[in-house]
């Protein structure tokens, strides 16, 4: 550990500098480059110097408050030991962090912070991947020299529905404070107290938040632990497989911790430091992280279901798809092959989403085969008319000087979007203007917020496309014209403009985001700097001096943080985009993206979209085949009718991991096997193809996807050259795909999330004046005498996220977490340390 | 002349394993009033040193809480991958709870199909609840029947000789359905 | 949840400062007057007026001594405990006083009239120990100067 040549030992070093300013500065006597602003303790560990600390984290603001990682810096000469945590490297600097008088301070620090530490390490859960047990181990001493009894001050208790905590275990590194606020802007946990007597703690005791749990994962003690987790199993025992979430298009990599065949927990990263390594930092949220019990629910589907006249009894998978080979045949026979509909759930990887629409394709020989997608979601096919836009990845969210947020609230959908947006806006002085129906917590962050009319948004996009319309836009948007042309004024200035936008924008006005690159030309690279320094100039004049009656419209002072930091990103992607704009399309699902690429629609063969399959069920289709998707519990409201026009079918395939409504109207359902079980690649909404690890085997007899639909076609005579190896299903994709030539699961394996690069929209061909004109149309409809009623709205922002997986959250407890019974409140704690 | 030599040799090898014989015998015979090293098991009880390494049992404490606090420790340093631990909360209080701790193994096996008696576990174990016992006797069956489970191993301390339960050890003690283990220790 | 006349002082104190939030001690110094103790409900009220959050509040409330969070006596006698005072008997005091009112440290009188508590640093190391009564400082106190204003305050 204390080896100079060790090479980075949390292996969480490989950012690339070679795009970035460097600085040579000397570490122990060897001369090494670090970029330029970086902190002393990231330099030295990305040149293998590992320095122990606390508080340290990527990507929160500096604290300095555990003073392990002190260095000795001898050029420029500092008569004190310096922490490197605070400290940027400059150029020429020489530090020491390796003797005598460095090793003695760090074991005094040990043994200060455990001298009121309770040694319970056996039922700690967070032994084996504690921090403070592994610095402990590396730089402290064997004894102590303070024994006393009355270590335990405060309790242990439970303060959320998801968070446990040990008072006593605190180093007060305060990492989950600042998670909190940094990371979720949410300042749920909060230190209080002060001195010894300081403790981890809310104001009513209880910490009301949206339950993310970041807190615990940053946690280097037992202080804060899962609930779930709570001694289940030790990280010893559990094996990391690193893969990826599938709730929302965001694409987290997760680690999830399997003990034999069950799926026990999944995090960002361990307490030894080990990162997923994915897009997403050390960040998860709610979903990904604790709704992994739906895996093992008892409803989980764990055979094949025939109908037998009222009743789905269990059969074998042979009877089962011979019976389906069988009667696919017939009714193909009978009514030809348009007569079958495919089905497919965007969450499904992209290997079962190219195998359905082979079925589609050379089996089935229809061309009714599409994803299911529901009028209100993101219009991708108006996005890619003329071609693809730039995509932007998370880094160059995290990198751009403006975002532009347009519908959508990202902390419930999107939330690692939210947070990359807080990170830019924090960390990078980024500018973000809002412009949204719903509130938003983002618009804490905000630097120009605009409430519009509910279903006004394409009206915005028309006002930074023409200066002329811009009075008419702000009437639509019930907005003022200043505002209007405030933000038009700092869009056209800025270098890099990310559009995150979300299912408010339609249609024309979809399609004319591609336009918006060169209506608001780039300015050049040095205008561009000046307006970003003005534009930080500005802020900090107006929080030294905005008036106490008007809110500050930024999140109070954020800025007297903004580090020349490098990315955040793992991994080697450029930061920058080619083009000025970039956009984030946050559609719904977690292959929504994938599924489109690999052809999962019917648009190009003039097939039924999934909607009109379901109604010209019993007419044109005869027969439905579903992976994946409940479309009875998504219709909203609308149940009872999808019921009646699936029952209209003559033949009804069903494959999902639960018995769902839909699955109920089947005559043959066959499990598959949930994100845990699957292996393949999926595509989030920055276009970034990621590989999805198996970690756990089948549950019962479920199959993957893939292999049902191989092995139906294979009964009805077609082989599709799978030789039953995904790695085959993914070489015929990159040889079909266009974006994929090139790929395979080794490269993907390697590499990490890699982003698909289509070629840009040829502006030649947009036709500018049909696009503009249909837009205007779209204005022109808006109601304008609705008025802007933001509590209305409020009501329905919240719930969205859970209400796309009705077939997974119906089956997780975690989701209506239940308090501990008869346990109160826990009461803050006292105000002096207990005599 | 031939005849008269193959007589007297032969009536030397007759002397010699006359001799030979005696000297045997006399070992053998002086052996028979010696105390016996051989014990007629399992009719007799088997004397163990006390320091063998058994199977195992799991101790309680004083007041006859369960010493497990189930940290996994010894799971983890088991060579062999033979015991297999599920913990769980229980947050009544001292007096109400089986366990010495808010945390006890809801599930403690170890397998004596894959047990190589190295002690490792003891070794690791924090709160001395797993120990080595005496007993051998594992004859079974399937294999099935060499996982112990844990009230078997609780139970095992009861059955091993020389064990007094103390006051409030005793109602546990007398729960105990098996018999004690055919051994005594030296 | 402030009285009329305070409220209008919180107005005014709110204007003294550039950022709102700025004005939060001040302003928990009014609610703490008003009600005796900084209560839940000041904690939320004064969050809101001041665009903080509750926890930003109760963070400042907590860390200062000054202010208490519960119901307290009419005298709140604060020993330092921190090394100067320490070292110059502050253990001693403390221990006298509890004996004196006949109850213990973070505890009211059954009369209402003192509230003991062990504070941290006073910023009065030069004329160590020292004793704070409600806002006031008594320095270099010593067992029997604290029995003399005990007994001045009763």
């Amino acid at each position: 550990m204390r080896s100079n040549n060790a090479g980075c030992r949390f292996g969480v070093c490989q950012r690339k500098t070679d795009f970035m300013e460097t600085v040579k500065l000397t570490i122990n006597g060897q001369e090494v480059t670090a970029p330029k602003g970086e902190l002393l303790i990231e330099a030295c560990e990305m040149n293998g110097v590992y320095l122990p600390r606390f508080c340290h984290y990527r990507g929160l603001t500096p604290q300095a408050s555990c003073r392990m990682c002190v260095v000795r810096v001898d050029n420029p000469k500092i008569p004190k030991l310096q922490t490197a945590c605070t400290m940027p490297v400059t150029d020429g600097m020489a530090v020491t962090t390796d003797s005598q008088e460095i090793e003695d301070v760090r074991a005094a620090m040990i043994e200060f912070l455990l001298s009121n530490h309770p040694v319970d390490c056996p039922v700690c859960d967070r032994a084996g991947e504690c921090e403070l047990q592994d610095q402990t181990y590396g730089f402290g001493e064997d004894r102590t020299r303070s024994q006393y009894d009355d270590k335990d001050n405060y309790l242990e208790r439970q303060i959320s529905p998801f968070i446990y905590n040990d008072p006593q275990r605190c180093v007060t590194c305060k990492r989950c404070t600042r998670v909190c606020e940094e990371w979720m802007d949410e300042n749920a946990i909060t230190v209080l107290n002060r001195g010894a007597s300081t403790v981890i703690s809310a104001f009513s005791g209880w910490v009301e938040c949206s339950d993310c749990g970041n807190c615990v994962d940053v946690c280097p003690t037992g202080t804060l632990l899962h609930v779930p987790y709570k001694y289940v199993a030790r990280p010893w025992d559990l094996k990391q497989t690193p893969t990826v979430c599938n709730f929302c298009s965001d694409g987290c990599s997760v680690l999830a911790g399997t003990r034999g065949e069950n799926l026990i927990r999944n995090v960002a990263r361990d307490g030894r430091g080990r990162t997923a390594g994915g897009i997403n930092h050390d960040f998860l949220c709610s979903l990904g992280r604790y709704t992994v019990d739906f895996v093992h629910s008892k409803d989980r589907l764990d055979r094949p279901m025939i109908r037998r006249g009222e009743h789905l009894i269990p059969t074998t998978w042979d009877d089962a798809l011979q019976h389906v080979a069988q009667r696919l045949g017939e009714l193909k026979a009978q009514h030809g092959g348009d007569s079958v509909g495919v089905i497919s759930a965007a969450r499904l990887l992209n290997e079962d989403q190219f195998t359905l629409r082979k079925f589609a394709d050379d089996v089935l020989q229809t061309k009714h085969a599409e994803y299911y997608h529901d009028d209100d979601e993101i219009d991708l096919a108006s996005f890619f008319r003329y071609g693809a836009p730039t995509i932007a990845t998370q880094a160059h969210l995290q990198n751009a000087d403006t975002i532009l947020l347009i519908g959508s609230d990202p902390n419930e959908e999107n939330p690692l979007t939210a947070f990359s947006i807080r990170w830019a806006v924090r960390q990078k002085a980024a500018r973000l203007i809002t412009v949204n129906a719903m509130p938003s917590r983002l618009e804490r962050q905000a630097n120009i917020s605009l409430r519009v009319r509910e279903g006004s948004e394409g009206a915005f996009v028309q006002a930074l496309l023409d200066d002329a319309k811009l009075n008419d836009a702000a009437a639509a948007l019930g907005v003022k014209a200043e505002d209007l042309q405030a933000v038009r004024k700092a869009v056209a200035e800025s270098g890099r403009v990310v559009v995150v936008f979300g299912d408010e924008l339609r249609g024309a006005a979809v399609e004319a985001l591609a336009l918006l690159e060169s209506a608001l030309a780039a300015p050049s690279a040095e205008a561009a700097d000046a307006a970003k320094k003005a534009y930080i100039d500005a802020l900090q004049r107006q929080v030294k001096s905005s008036n106490s009656t008007q809110k500050p419209s930024i999140n109070e002072n954020p800025y007297t943080y903004i580090v020349e930091h490098p990315t955040l990103e793992v991994g080697a992607e450029p930061v920058r985009t080619e083009t000025k704009f970039s956009f984030l399309p946050l559609v719904r699902y977690s292959n929504t993206m994938g599924a489109g690429l690999v052809g999962m629609h019917s648009d190009d063969k003039g097939g039924m979209s999934a909607h009109a399959m379901i109604n010209a069920a019993g007419g044109g289709i005869k027969a439905l085949f579903i992976a994946g998707e409940d479309v009875v519990s998504k219709a909203n409201g609308e149940a009872s009718r999808v019921s009646t026009q699936l029952a209209k079918l003559d033949f009804l395939v069903v494959q999902d991991m639960f018995l769902t409504e839909t699955a109920k109207l089947a005559d043959v359902v066959f499990p598959v096997t949930s994100y845990a079980e699957a292996q393949g690649t999926q595509v989030n909404n920055g276009m970034q193809i990621q590989f999805v690890r198996r970690a756990i085997p089948p549950v019962g007899q479920a199959r993957p996807d893939w292999m049902v639909v191989n092995q139906l076609a294979k009964l009805m005579g077609v082989d599709f050259g799978y030789q039953g190896q995904l790695k085959t299903i993914f070489k015929q994709i990159a040889d079909a795909v266009p974006g994929c030539a090139g790929l395979s699961h080794n490269l993907l394996v390697n590499e990490g999330a890699t982003q698909i690069s289509l070629p840009q929209p040829e502006q030649s061909k947009i036709n500018r004046a049909d696009v503009l004109e249909r837009l205007a149309g779209q204005v022109a409809k808006i109601n304008r005498n609705v008025a802007v009623d933001a509590a209305a709205l409020t009501a329905k922002a919240g719930t969205r996220l859970k209400q796309r997986y009705p077939q997974i959250t119906q089956h997780s407890e975690m989701l209506t977490p239940e308090l501990p019974q008869g346990v109160e409140a826990a009461a803050p704690a006292p105000l002096v340390f207990p005599a | 002349m031939s005849i008269l030599s193959n007589i007297i040799n032969a009536a030397k090898e007759v002397v010699e394993v006359a001799r030979t014989t005696a000297q045997g015998m006399s070992v053998t015979l002086s052996h028979i009033p010696q105390k016996k090293d051989t014990v007629s098991y399992p009719d007799e009880p088997v004397q163990i040193y006390r320091r063998f390494r058994g199977e195992h049992f799991l101790d309680v404490n004083e007041d006859g809480k369960e010493r497990c606090v189930s940290c996994f420790l010894c799971a983890a340093a088991c060579p062999a991958d033979a015991i297999y631990i599920e913990g769980a909360e229980d947050p009544r209080p001292y007096e109400q709870r089986a366990s010495m701790d808010h945390r006890y193994a809801k599930v403690y096996q170890i397998d004596y199909g894959r047990c190589i008696l190295c002690g490792f576990c003891v070794d690791a174990c924090p709160t001395d609840a797993i120990n080595h016992g005496h007993n051998f006797e594992w004859a079974v069956y399937t294999p099935g029947e060499l996982v112990k489970d844990k009230d078997y191993l609780l139970g095992n301390k009861w059955r091993e000789p020389d064990v007094t339960p103390t006051e409030k050890q005793r109602p546990l003690a007398a729960k105990q359905k098996h018999d004690k283990f055919n051994i005594t220790l030296k | 949840m402030l009285s009329q006349a305070n409220e209008k002082k919180l107005d005014e104190i709110i204007s003294h400062y550039p950022v709102k939030r700025s004005a939060i001690l001040p302003a928990l110094y009014l609610a703490q007057e008003e009600h005796g103790y900084v209560t839940d409900e000041d904690v939320k009220y004064l969050a809101q007026r001041l665009d903080m959050r509750v926890n930003e509040v109760e963070e400042v409330v907590t860390f200062y001594t000054m202010y208490s969070r519960k119901p307290v006596g009419k005298y709140k006698l604060q020993v330092c405990r921190t090394l100067s005072c320490m070292l110059m008997g502050a253990e001693q005091i403390a221990e006298h006083l509890e004996h004196k009112l006949k109850c213990g440290m973070n505890e009211t009188t059954p009369d209402g009239k003192f509230t003991l508590m062990e504070v941290e640093c006073l910023g009065y190391c030069d004329l160590a120990p020292c004793l704070q009564v409600n806002f006031d400082y008594h320095e270099k106190v010593t067992t029997e100067s604290v029995d003399k204003l005990i007994e001045s305050l009763k």
